[in-house]
């Protein structure tokens, strides 16, 4: 069967029910030991100290803010291109989960510049452009919820997800091509990443792990998102029934209430 | 572990944790009672009488919005 296949919303719903129990447990399994990590195995770094904890869940959670957003884009082609159901299905479940976890970033990232760069907040580009990803996040799932009509809803919100969409590479790369006070990528760089293993290999795990949450989460909500859709069309084939009803009927009916 | 969270800035990251904890038990609540109260709605309309075609033969809970039969 081609891959594509899959994507047939039934398909899909069969499918992700047999994945899902086991992605729970890889899920818990891979945090607990990314945690296990973090805080046990790892070091505490020569310069930040204790402090360093804080970036196992800070950098996950940017890496994760930034990955919802491009699953949201990618939807939105798949809504606007193919128009395919499971599209807008998968933007409207990533959009709360890539809020939550930018949200994350934001706090954390703020809790962690407070001892090491002496400040909550600055207005350098990195913070900034994250701020409005946030932003990005309530608007698109505003926008997702302010039609009656679910396909005007989706066509609206996929086109300001692409639109939206390069705030990603700005975030990315505004620690490249502005100065600022967020250091520059230490990870993902060509000449390889600064970390410490001691340090590096924690953080790849519990990066792994809270991918995997990210991805049972959405899972989750995108099976909520097709039965919440079953559910409105079911719905309008009631309210069609009751209006086929002959005037007498109804008035019978009201009566007996 | 606990050295961590009582040294020098450990107010810090232990607020770091507690807030992802938070925003993440959130989202998990959501989800659940989101996915609980969906289920609901479809049982009742299912109880109504109201099937979709292509729910003939399928008994996981829902699948696309195809068209509904009463």
């Amino acid at each position: 069967m081609p891959l594509i296949d899959y994507a047939n919303p039934t398909r899909f719903m069969s499918l992700s029910g047999r994945i899902l129990p086991w992605l729970v447990g890889l899920t818990m399994l891979t945090l607990g030991f990314g945690l296990y990590k973090a805080f046990y195995m790892a070091p505490a770094d020569y310069q930040q100290g204790e402090t360093v904890r804080i970036m196992f869940v800070h950098v996950p959670a940017a890496w994760l803010a930034m990955f919802a957003y491009t699953i949201i884009a990618l939807s939105a082609l798949g809504t606007l291109v193919w128009r395919h159901p499971l599209a807008d299905v998968s933007a409207r479940a990533a959009a709360p989960l890539g809020a939550g976890f930018t949200a994350i970033a934001l706090i954390t990232g703020s809790l962690w510049g407070k001892p090491m760069w002496g400040t909550w907040w600055v207005w350098d580009a990195r913070l900034t452009s994250v701020l409005i990803l946030l932003l990005m996040y309530l608007g698109l799932m505003a926008l997702q919820r302010a039609f009656d009509d679910p396909a005007k809803g989706a066509k609206a919100g996929a086109i300001l997800a692409l639109v939206g969409f390069i705030n990603v590479p700005i975030i990315k790369f505004s620690v490249d091509w502005w100065n600022t006070l967020h250091q520059p990528a230490s990870v993902f760089r060509f000449d390889g990443p600064t970390i410490h293993s001691s340090i590096l290999w924690p953080l790849v795990v519990t990066a792994i792990g809270f991918s995997l949450l990210f991805l049972t989460l959405h899972m989750m909500a995108m099976r909520n998102e097709v039965i919440r859709r079953r559910v409105r069309a079911l719905q309008i084939q009631a309210a069609r029934n009751v209006s086929r009803q002959p005037a007498g009927q109804l008035a019978a009916e009201a009566g007996k209430a | 572990m606990i050295e961590s969270f009582t040294g020098e800035h450990g107010g810090f990251i232990l607020g770091s944790w507690l807030a992802a904890v938070l925003i993440i038990g959130a989202l998990l609540a959501w989800v659940l009672i989101d996915g609980r109260k969906v289920r609901r709605d479809l049982a009742a309309l299912e109880a109504a009488g109201f099937r979709r075609r292509s729910a003939d033969g399928e008994n996981d809970g829902g699948t696309d919005g195809g068209a509904p039969t009463p």
